[in-house]
């Protein structure tokens, strides 16, 4: 590690080197009709092939000779612009770059585009008109489940938003909303993200080649960038669909100065449950989202953002009177069930263009996720002729989270042509509660037993980066390094994280791409291996269970062929895991009690795998195909015998497809096709006579290793028909989805049950739970 | 009539939800074909000659539950490395269920402190073996009884309540397992010859120590106050020192009163007293037998449960599964039913 962190340096140092006397030329990007910052525009100089990207807040600056300066700038979805300069000082402006009149999907040829500029290995940057085309359950567009058709992404249960990232495990995600960290993303029982793409402007996603200034988690990172609201004009959508209804509202406050956006989502089951059941003490459960944003240019060099999130989802369980009445006796009974999830996230950013080639980005965050579940039992017994009472009851509430306060600071620093710095800081209190029920019982007695046991954890995380990106001819080169630390219980962690991505452009359309990267993640998602709930327990490296590490070598090619017109790329990697955490055998989150205590700790996972992916980016058809080879092992001292046992997610094929046709201008018709193959599952194939008892009761179960068995390929084709029409000052949008077109029964999960024939009598037989039947859906939204 | 819409798009949706509620099937596993797994069970103990059952797995799911005796074995027996001899395979009636075991001829009875080791060579399958050593046995100090109501939820029963004490050596790493023996007038169970049996009497403890079988319950739990007491009776508890090592250790349990009011179970002039003593059986036992019960109960305890993975029940069998293990006992008694017993009840 000393050898490529000395590389690293080298690199660094040789970078300052190339630095010279020249103009600066920077400024941000915007969309022309909304005034919204555009994140990852391409611009360069054509005359000197100097080149340079906006970033996250839509700021770019690049260096160029003094004199004529052609500058050329586009983005993906908008008209390219040129623009003659003379420079003769270091200058800022603004670009505006006018979106496309027609679709994305139909013309979007690119002559010339130079290799270097696709993204990252490892690295998908999704577009939410993408992501709003692909068919899912229920019909609900989402971020979170479009990633799962990404090679290298495995979902979890069918269905669900949960993704596994090569080899990961479902916690080593890093999610952030407009740079904010979210602890769990799952509405619905992970059926739906908390995500309401109405709300999205763009969408990273890395899988290997992480920079330096993304840290804390080993697999992945999804960094969701929410818009900023329409600068220029009041605009506004609200659709119907069956699971949930939605609003969204964007505008000005003061034109060209300050902007605002909300939406808003609610499910409408318990609604829907309510109108239709007569029966009372019905279970019944909702959830709804709020997002919102301010923005406020308070000058050309200072913009202030403030950005919430707030959601929820609950269960109310069952909840009943009864009493019966004796001759001489009044028996009633009182039960209360609910439970629920929830995150808030908040964050105030301030934009500041300290230079023309240095920007600092400053925000304060608060996020905090939560979990409870309340359950009560009372019973009164009355002696009617005596009026002598008796109540017995019980009472149990339980609540569990992870709470994040942090500031940080990030800068953007351009010192020369081509050479490109970013470096921060951050720090975070992490308060962790992963366990705190008050119960209470009285037996029906005087006395009242009262207990109340909070774990409650305060941590600190400090961290800074450092991350060099340089370009030169054929070679681009991010090179960088990561300094975090952990403050636990008087335990003080380091990790020290170097981190090199380079890209070599054969041709000017082909290019190879390496990347190695070190990651440590000191919060762990303790969950069940066979499937995540929102009851899973977040909780953090402590003086005894070290915090995480991985290794991870990523190489592959990238070809854009065809102007452009189709995009290849081959990767392949290979990723360690050291200190993994997994519950013992026979724990779950249903035990109650200290997570230590349910824990094997110090596990090794190791997973490789390669990785194809082939992109039609235009014409009326386009989408893509991937597939994924993979490999994925765990290894703990105390889960079986200590030998190597395939991860439950090892999937050894992933195949998925995605198109889109378009039938005219009102017409969007998209298909997607999943094959993976099955799970892995722990298959008991022997019993035999316990010493501690006789009879099918005792017999013990035997199986040779963990996860011994594949479980069926799960596949599905879904469909999506979207019907358009433009109106003078609407838009009206009908979708059609199919969600499982041939209704395949995949497997949800299996289990034992037994019957009864004349001729064999009682059986015992494996049964497979199917989730999803073919499930038509139908949604409706209006734009104005 | 937008309010008509509104309901025509809600019952459309409920047909929807309808058609997509879950369903199961029937899995065709093909599995791989797979050998059987020789399976040994023997205990040693100090009061009875060396016998070890030999079975072997049955695939699962299966139809089948009966055991599947391996009686064509060669079963060696050795102390401290030199061999003693081949074990007899031997099938025998006690009442009417019939026991196919490996038996000692020449009445080996293990002694303690002393290394036995088993090798077994069968057709079919790799040649098993396993150790064991025989533990020092554990003196009971004491039984106190005292007589007392306990509360399970929202019942109470009467209960006898014993104080066992004993002594927990110095060393680390000692374990033990407890049983409740009484002798019973067997005239209705209709199993095995008229006259006194020793059967296994249950008790209530609270004592966080003890590992023992827990019925299985599903995965989702609901609220219930009135815990079963049938499911609080344990029968088997095993118990390691790592909370009281070195120390004197009082173990608390109950016997409920009502176990003793069975028709069943009337006296038998000259005997009445005997039929209702309680023999504490105190097993000092070795660690593979503790990993053993304690995983097997915790399987046991967790097969309906989907969230978690399967337990692995642990084994000291090379080549094969099961448990070869020694234990001495120390045995205490305790006069219980004179209490309250009524010969009016019967």
């Amino acid at each position: 590690m000393m050898k490529i962190s000395s590389i690293i340096i080298g690199l660094f140092l040789f970078g300052i080197s190339l630095y010279s006397q020249n103009f600066t030329l920077s400024g941000f990007v915007e969309d022309s009709q909304t005034g919204e910052r555009l994140i990852g525009a391409y611009i360069y100089d054509s005359l000197t092939y100097n080149s340079s990207q906006t970033n996250t807040y839509g700021f770019f600056s690049i260096i160029c000779k003094a004199g004529q300066v052609d500058l050329i700038c586009r983005n993906l979805g908008y008209s390219k612009i040129h623009l003659r300069l003379s420079l003769s000082a270091d200058t800022n402006i603004l670009v505006r770059l006018s979106p496309l009149v027609y679709s994305l999907s139909e013309v979007l040829i690119n002559n010339n585009r130079n290799i270097l500029e696709n993204p990252g290995i490892s690295t998908v940057i999704l577009p939410v008109t993408t992501i709003k085309g692909i068919p899912l359950v229920l019909g609900e567009a989402d971020i979170i489940k479009s990633l799962q058709y990404m090679p290298g992404v495995q979902a979890g249960t069918e269905g669900t938003t949960g993704f596994y990232v090569r080899g990961g495990g479902p916690d080593q995600n890093l999610i952030l909303l407009d740079g904010v960290p979210v602890y769990n993303a799952d509405h619905l029982f992970g059926f739906i993200s908390i995500f309401n793409p109405d709300a999205i402007k763009n969408v990273i996603f890395i899988t290997g080649g992480f920079p330096a200034r993304y840290g804390g988690r080993l697999s992945s990172v999804l960094d969701i960038q929410m818009k900023e609201g329409n600068y220029k004009k009041f605009h506004g959508e609200a659709g119907l669909g069956i699971a949930s209804s939605k609003i969204y509202l964007e505008g000005p406050l003061i034109k060209d100065k300050s902007s605002f956006l909300v939406s808003a989502r609610r499910s409408w089951i318990d609604i829907f449950t309510k109108t239709f059941f007569k029966e009372k003490d019905l279970p019944s459960y909702y959830f709804y989202d709020v997002t919102g944003k301010l923005n406020f240019k308070l000058s050309d060099r200072n913009i202030l953002y403030f950005s919430i999130y707030t959601g929820k989802d609950n269960i109310t369980g069952i909840k009943t009177e009864s009493s019966i009445t004796n001759e001489s006796i009044r028996d009633e009974i009182k039960q209360d069930q609910y439970s629920g999830w929830g995150n808030i996230t908040t964050s105030l950013r301030w934009n500041y263009s300290i230079k023309n080639n240095l920007f600092l980005n400053t925000s304060l965050n608060y996020s905090r996720y939560y979990y409870y579940d309340y359950k009560s039992f009372e019973r009164t017994l009355t002696n009617l002729i005596s009026d002598f009472k008796i109540t017995n009851y019980y009472k149990s509430d339980f609540s569990s989270g992870l709470e994040d306060i942090g500031i940080k600071s990030d800068f953007d620093y351009h010192p020369a042509m081509n050479h490109h710095l970013k470096f921060g800081l951050s720090f975070f209190s992490h308060t962790i509660s992963p366990y705190a029920r008050i119960y209470s019982v009285n037996p029906g007695t005087d006395t009242t037993f009262n207990t109340k046991t909070v774990v409650s954890q305060l941590t600190m995380e400090p961290s800074l980066y450092f991350e060099d990106e340089m370009q030169f001819n054929k070679t681009s080169i991010n090179s960088g390094i990561r300094v975090s630390s952990f403050l636990v219980n008087g335990q003080l962690y380091f990790g020290v994280e170097p981190r090199l991505i380079a890209t070599y452009a054969i041709k000017n359309n082909l290019s190879d791409k390496v990347a190695y990267t070190r990651m440590t993640q000191y919060l762990l998602l303790l969950s069940s291996s066979r499937i995540t709930f929102p009851a899973d327990l977040w909780v953090s490296a402590t003086d005894s269970v070290k915090p995480q590490v991985s290794n991870q070598m990523a190489a592959g090619v990238s070809w854009n062929c065809n102007s452009d017109l189709f995009e290849i790329s081959i990767e392949g990697y290979f990723k360690s895991m050291s200190e993994l955490i997994e519950y013992k055998d026979g724990s779950s989150f249903l035990n109650s009690g200290y997570w230590q205590n349910q824990v094997t700790k110090g596990g090794s996972g190791r997973a490789y795998g390669l990785e194809l992916l082939l992109k039609k980016n235009s014409g009326k058809i386009n989408g893509w195909i991937s597939y994924t080879l993979a490999k994925s092992e765990r290894k703990f001292d105390e889960i079986n015998s200590g030998n190597w046992f395939p991860y439950k997610y090892d999937r050894r094929h992933d195949l998925n497809l995605f198109l889109d046709y378009k039938f005219g201008k009102m017409i969007d018709m998209g298909i997607t096709w999943e094959y993976t193959s099955g799970s892995m599952y722990t298959l008991v194939t022997d019993v035999y006579d316990s010493y501690l008892g006789t009879g099918p009761l005792y017999d013990v179960q035997y199986f040779e290793n963990r996860n011994n068995y594949r479980l069926p390929a799960f596949h599905h084709l879904d469909f999506c028909l979207s019907f358009n029409r433009k109106k003078k000052s609407s838009e009206r949008i009908w979708s059609l989805n199919i969600y499982n077109v041939y209704n395949r029964k995949n497997v949800f999960f299996l289990y034992y049950d037994t019957y009864s024939t004349e001729s064999d009598g009682e059986k015992i037989i494996l049964k497979k739970f199917t989730l999803f039947p073919i499930i038509p859906s139908l949604s409706y939204s209006i734009k104005f | 009539m937008k309010s008509i819409h509104l309901k025509q798009f809600l019952l459309a949706s409920l047909v929807i939800q309808v058609f997509s509620i879950s369903c199961s099937d029937q899995l065709e596993i093909d599995l791989p074909e797979h050998p059987s797994i020789g399976v040994i069970n023997s205990i040693l103990s100090t009061d009875v000659p060396v016998s070890v059952t030999l079975t072997c797995s049955r695939p699962y799911p299966s139809n089948a539950d009966t055991s599947s005796a391996i009686s064509n074995a060669e079963v060696k027996i050795y102390k401290d490395g030199v061999y003693m001899e081949d074990l007899t395979f031997q099938r025998y009636h006690v009442g009417n269920k019939v026991y196919r075991d490996y038996l000692s001829h020449d009445n080996l009875v293990p002694e303690i402190g002393h290394q036995y080791n088993v090798k077994v060579i069968a057709q079919g399958f790799p040649e098993m073996a396993a150790e064991t050593t025989i533990p020092e046995p554990v003196p009971i100090i004491s039984v106190d009884t005292l007589t007392d109501q306990i509360q399970f939820g929202s019942q109470s029963t009467e209960a006898w309540e014993f104080n066992i004490r004993f002594q927990d050596p110095p060393a680390k790493g000692n374990y033990y397992r407890l049983l409740i023996d009484r002798a019973a007038y067997n005239e209705d169970l209709g199993v095995g010859p008229m006259g006194l049996i020793h059967v296994r009497v249950g008790f209530i403890s609270n004592d966080l120590n003890l590992v023992y079988f827990e019925r299985a319950r599903d995965s989702f739990y609901f609220l219930n106050m009135d815990n079963d007491i049938e499911d609080a009776l344990k029968p088997d508890v095993f118990l390691s020192d790592e909370t009281f090592n070195g120390q004197e250790y009082l173990l608390k349990l109950y016997v409920p009163k009502y176990l003793f009011l069975d028709i069943a179970f009337p006296p038998v002039p000259g005997t009445k007293f005997d039929m209702r003593k309680l023999y504490f059986k105190l097993y000092s036992v070795n660690e593979e037998f503790y990993s053993y019960a304690s995983s097997y109960f915790a399987q046991r305890y967790k097969v309906n449960d989907i969230f978690s993975e399967p337990i692995q029940v642990r084994s000291n069998i090379k080549n094969g599964s099961g448990i070869f293990t020694g234990s001495s006992v120390s045995v205490d008694s305790s006069i219980a039913v004179p209490v309250r017993y009524s010969p009016l009840l019967k």
